[in-house]
């Protein structure tokens, strides 16, 4: 009796300290998995940018930076200041069209839209934000560009090709996440615009726009970085050539000629690029479209702070 | 004053008129290249031959995409078994034990940015540290290991809302039983959350299927062997080079003859996505109800 009263006592002791072990490994091991973020951003960054400052053991860094010329095989010219220029165009280009379109529809689906209205529209939304880019890069490749052919009488795969492009992937973006600023504006906000006699528009117009304007300009700005960084869709409509966009008024201030970005500049010459100086150059591309992301997310982070110490007080 | 009023009015209609249309407009656009992919890749499908052949390879690229099926699921499973613990764990962390100091602000930042980061630096990174520092040589391993990365900040980031909608009182009544902290997670939250949690893990899954550009930097291309789950040979597990669905589109976009089938491919990714989002709109619609009832 007394026996297996011991026996018990020992079994249960034994389980406690088993189960407050476990609780203790599980925490540690919640903390390391947390850390695999921050291990893994260290990581991606000292070894891009690693990779890319070996390039300047050949080609001085004004060379690379705003050297019109790329022919990394013959010449060993590695200049990216027309990819640079061709980045940025297209990103700007894109976020021309899809801009007021998509604060459009984030109004239409937040504050118009019925509920069965917005039952179609915001599955739609979703989808496309989860369609793959090299889907819309065929779309574009197989629809956009021979469309472009036909009226411009050019080559088709253009910038113009990359913008349209782009600014139907960066909608979803756009959408939700203005939609999320234009929904959190508060309710009496809107009522005593109501109140004061005026109409539905001028209330979006004078009330709630002003009311979410941060957080519609951080949608922006995560656009941004996503047509900036976008690869794949793009590759396959702006023609990939070395040299710089033609700006004449012949080709549309540029919009018909056709162009090579940084992203798509990693994407394209990665299948030949021998280990020495062309790949180096490569990643040092890489780099510098990691510093204009830094450059894009930090905006968006402070717009973010400036956003949330403003409901705060 | 009547003009006056009849010009506001007219504005009004105006704006409201051109908010609806824009809506409409990016509706009517979505339907539109879903059906020109469909129209053109549907048939190719419908054949069923397609998706259950091996690929012959070639200018015209005879034969189906059965390999790329398979890299795609190997993918799918090799990403997840390493992002899906972490991403569940690390956001387990965020919600329940985070201190407020200076790590949980630095693992916040790092979450924010790596979801910033675009495909194609995690594509460099892989190429960098899986393919070239650890050996990997071109390898679905590598590949998959860059994508886990990548579907981190996502996996955490649904994780953590899920958790956080789990009721505190949960926890309390059940910490007030006297079990310890791990036992409350493992018994009562992460069963309320999982909901959440397997949407962010379906959410991934999208991500992974659609990826090419890390890839393409990665996993390299080849297609013409059936890839292998696991070697004899270093690295042991996934170690073949392989295309999954959307390099292989990539690649038959991009080469004028086989174009057509690359509508095929499409239409299966297309599939993908949508059988992914119904899944994810039938878990919260699900969600939605249990919350109401109780």
């Amino acid at each position: 009796m007394q026996e297996t009263k011991i026996k018990k006592y020992f079994e249960k002791k034994e389980k406690r300290f088993w189960s407050s072990f476990v609780n203790l490994f599980m925490e540690q091991l919640f903390f390391l998995s947390a850390s695999v973020a921050v291990i893994s951003l260290f990581l991606i960054t000292a070894y891009v940018f690693y990779n890319g400052f070996k390039l300047f053991q050949f080609v001085p860094v004004t060379d690379f930076l705003f050297g019109f010329d790329w022919d990394p095989v013959t010449q060993k010219l590695f200049g990216v200041f027309p990819m640079i220029i061709a980045s940025c165009y297209v990103t700007v280009g894109a976020l021309v069209i899809s801009a007021p379109l998509g604060i459009a529809c984030a109004i239409f689906l937040a504050e118009i839209a019925s509920p069965a209205t917005q039952q179609v529209i915001r599955p739609a939304v979703q989808l496309l934000s989860g369609i793959p880019s090299v889907v819309f890069g065929l779309f574009g490749l197989a629809f956009i560009v021979p469309l472009i052919q036909d009226v411009g009488d050019v080559a088709g795969l253009s910038i113009l090709a990359a913008i349209i492009i782009l600014s139907i992937m960066i909608l979803p973006t756009i959408i939700s996440i203005s939609e999320d600023a234009i929904k959190a504006v508060p309710k009496e906000l809107k009522e005593s615009s109501i109140a004061l006699g005026t109409t539905k528009w001028q209330t979006i117009l004078g009330v709630v726009l002003p009311a979410s304007s941060s957080g519609i300009v951080t949608a922006l700005i995560l656009s941004v970085g996503r047509a900036f960084g976008e690869a794949m869709a793009v590759k396959m409509v702006i023609g990939n050539t070395q040299t710089m966009p033609d700006f004449s008024p012949q080709t549309g201030f540029g919009l018909l000629s056709l162009a090579r970005t940084l992203t798509t500049n990693i994407v394209g010459d990665i299948e030949y690029a021998e280990p020495g100086p062309h790949l180096s150059a490569l990643f040092a591309t890489g780099a510098i479209l990691f510093l204009f992301i830094i450059i894009i997310n930090a905006t968006s982070y402070v717009c973010l702070r400036r956003n949330s110490v403003k409901s705060n007080s | 004053m009547k003009t006056a009023i009849s010009k506001i009015q007219a504005e009004e209609n105006f704006a409201l008129g051109a908010l609806k249309i824009s809506g409409w407009l990016i509706v009517s656009v979505l339907i539109f290249i879903i059906g020109y992919i469909f129209y053109y890749g549907l048939p190719e499908v419908l054949s069923w031959h397609y998706l259950f052949t091996p690929p012959e390879g070639g200018r015209h690229d005879n034969g189906g995409i059965l390999y790329q099926i398979l890299a795609t699921i190997y993918l799918i499973i090799g990403s997840l078994i390493v992002a899906a613990p972490i991403g569940v764990f690390a956001a387990i962390y965020l919600t329940e034990y985070a201190p407020q100091n200076f790590i949980t602000t630095l693992i916040r930042f790092a979450i924010e940015n790596l979801a910033g980061i675009p495909s194609i630096i995690y594509g460099l990174f892989g190429l960098a540290f899986f393919v070239i520092f650890l050996k990997f040589e071109y390898s679905l391993l590598a590949g998959a290991l860059s994508v886990s990365i990548m579907v981190l900040p996502v996996i955490i980031r649904t994780s953590e809302e899920a958790l956080k909608s789990v009721p505190q009182a949960f926890r309390q009544s059940s910490l007030a039983l006297g079990v310890n902290k791990w036992q409350t997670i493992s018994k009562v939250v992460l069963p309320s959350a999982f909901p959440g949690i397997l949407t962010g893990i379906l959410l991934s899954i999208g991500r992974i299927v659609g990826e090419s550009a890390v890839l393409i930097l990665a996993a390299g291309g080849s297609i013409t062997a059936i890839p292998r789950f696991v070697s004899t040979t270093y690295p042991y597990v996934l170690p073949d080079s392989a295309r999954t669905l959307a390099v292989h589109l990539y690649y038959q976009a991009t080469s004028y003859d086989a174009r057509a089938k690359a509508f095929a491919t499409g239409v299966v990714l297309i599939f993908i996505v949508l059988f992914l989002n119904w899944c994810i709109n039938q878990i919260s619609k699900g969600y939605r109800k249990k919350l109401a009832v109780r």
